[in-house]
């Protein structure tokens, strides 16, 4: 189901990744792999058939002079297995929902941890079953599979906490800062270009299962949405500073989000996210309005408490937590 | 007042004092009164409590554990592993997981609970059939609160 490279193929790319500006010569990958230079070039044709190039020099070797454009499993394979994380790829090319085939897996007895990426969603969640509407191409939608076995009291902060890693990485990427909207959009200039869901699974009074998913505009913004939604839609490309390889980033990604969850469960996240809540917390000192069921609070937002609960200064000058709620920014204080 | 959040609340009028404090790490209310002179202050103490205790929802219980007298015998409760949003089924216009007559066995997922963006499904736990659905959905509920009264077996 899966568009896994097979070891050898992946053994040829990491070397070829590895020394991108130079050449490998075909005797080295031979001998590393134990077996004929023909077979070292049957590989390679086999891989040209999935978007990669190669140039070869007499005298020389070989050298990456192609890569693929879209989503690549043996691509970001390769990326990863230079970087060393041990999370599993599953690229399929479309999908109900990443997190519900994550979580079928996960039924199925798939090994955590491991990520779902899809090239297309044909029924993308947002909370309460909202859809998220996918675009064809362009897009990632990826949903990471845990087993944490911690109590859920344990948790409070986990979708804030990869929230503002995942904005430090595309902040790196980009020429002006993305936000955190509380609790799990991401947003440039008030225009949406990423939404979080995690999800769990309780046994007794551990969470068995957890998944966290993401849903990102990385190439896509306007043209391929519905006009309704490309007014408030904006991409990663629109704000970075050089084109974006998607399957560079998503191995970024999965690198960041697997070495943010070992932070969260040792506990080392803490000082980080502080940092990072206050680069990111796009709600502060801002007027907004926070929906709870039939009750409407209107308000400053006033940062998190350490449970990760939204705090407001109501008009009343008191100050109040929220654990749930929609919240809306009074586009006046823009 | 655990509900509210509120860690004091002080009445004065006419010589009467009532100050009701929780402290933040027991959670349990003491109360503390004065009249100028001797007067036991109790009486007066009990008619406050209902003002600072929200109505519409039954109060939660301070542990999870609730006493084993007060509940009749093969009645067990669903009761809620954290502190969160009540939902009774996955998305707004799908079916509740649990309903009244709903057979329960230990991994019957029978709700979301949501906390920190974390949709939790809630599973059964208990053996059993519905009797009562106790919180309405969207709902906000405590650490060990009823969610489901089911007849055991």
């Amino acid at each position: 189901m899966s568009e896994s490279a097979t070891p050898s193929e992946l053994v040829i790319l990491r070397e070829l990744l590895a020394n991108e500006t130079g050449f490998v010569s075909g005797s080295a990958l031979a001998a590393k792999l134990g077996v004929s230079r023909v077979a070292i070039w049957q590989h390679m044709e086999k891989l040209r058939t999935r978007g990669f190039g190669f140039q070869a020099v007499r005298a020389r070797g070989y050298r990456l002079n192609r890569r693929p454009a879209t989503l690549s499993a043996p691509f970001i394979e390769a990326l990863l297995a230079n970087n060393g994380t041990g999370c599993r790829v599953l690229l399929l090319d479309e999908v109900d929902s990443t997190n519900d085939e994550a979580a079928r897996q996960l039924a199925a007895g798939e090994l955590a941890p491991f990520v779902v990426i899809a090239r297309s969603q044909t029924r993308g969640r947002g909370r309460f079953g909202r859809q998220w509407q996918s675009a064809k191409v362009g897009n990632l939608y990826a949903s990471f599979a845990f087993r944490p076995q911690l109590p859920p009291g344990r948790m409070q902060t986990f979708t804030l906490w990869m929230g503002v890693v995942i904005c430090d990485l595309v902040a790196s990427l980009c020429t002006s800062a993305p936000g955190l909207k509380w609790p799990n959009d991401l947003l440039f200039d008030n225009k949406k270009a990423g939404g979080m869901l995690t999800e769990a699974r309780m046994d007794s009074d551990t969470i068995r299962d957890l998944i966290f998913g993401i849903g990102l505009n990385v190439s896509t913004a306007g043209e391929a949405l519905p006009e309704e939604i490309a007014a408030r839609a904006t991409c990663l490309a629109a704000h970075a500073t050089e084109s974006i390889d998607i399957n560079r980033f998503t191995a970024a990604l999965i690198t960041r989000v697997n070495s943010a969850y070992q932070a969260f469960l040792d506990g080392t996240f803490r000082d980080t996210f502080a940092d990072l809540w206050n680069r990111f917390d796009l709600l502060r000192g801002r007027q907004i309005a926070v929906l709870q069921g039939e009750t409407r609070v209107a308000g400053i937002a006033s940062g998190v408490d350490d449970e990760g609960a939204l705090l407001l200064r109501d008009e009343a000058g008191r100050l109040q937590r929220f654990r749930a709620g929609e919240v809306s920014i009074d586009k006046s204080t823009l | 007042m655990k509900r509210s959040e509120l860690t004091e609340f002080a009445i004065e009028e006419e010589g009467l004092k009532l100050k009701i404090c929780r402290s933040n790490t027991a959670g349990v209310p003491y109360v503390e009164g004065s009249r100028g002179s001797a007067a036991p202050f109790l009486p007066v103490a009990a008619p406050a409590q209902p003002v600072v205790a929200p109505v519409a929802a039954p109060a939660a219980p301070a542990s999870p554990v609730a006493p084993a007298a007060a509940e009749e015998s093969g009645i067990i409760f669903v009761k809620s592993p954290m502190v969160g949003t009540f939902y009774r089924s996955a998305s707004p216009d799908s079916k509740a997981f649990a309903d009244v007559g709903t057979k329960l066995v230990e991994n019957t997922p029978v709700c979301i609970i949501e906390a920190m963006k974390i949709m939790n499904e809630i599973q059964a736990e208990v053996r059993g059939t519905v009797l009562e659905v106790l919180v309405e959905n969207g709902q906000p509920v405590e650490y060990g609160q009823k969610l489901f009264k089911v007849k055991q077996g």
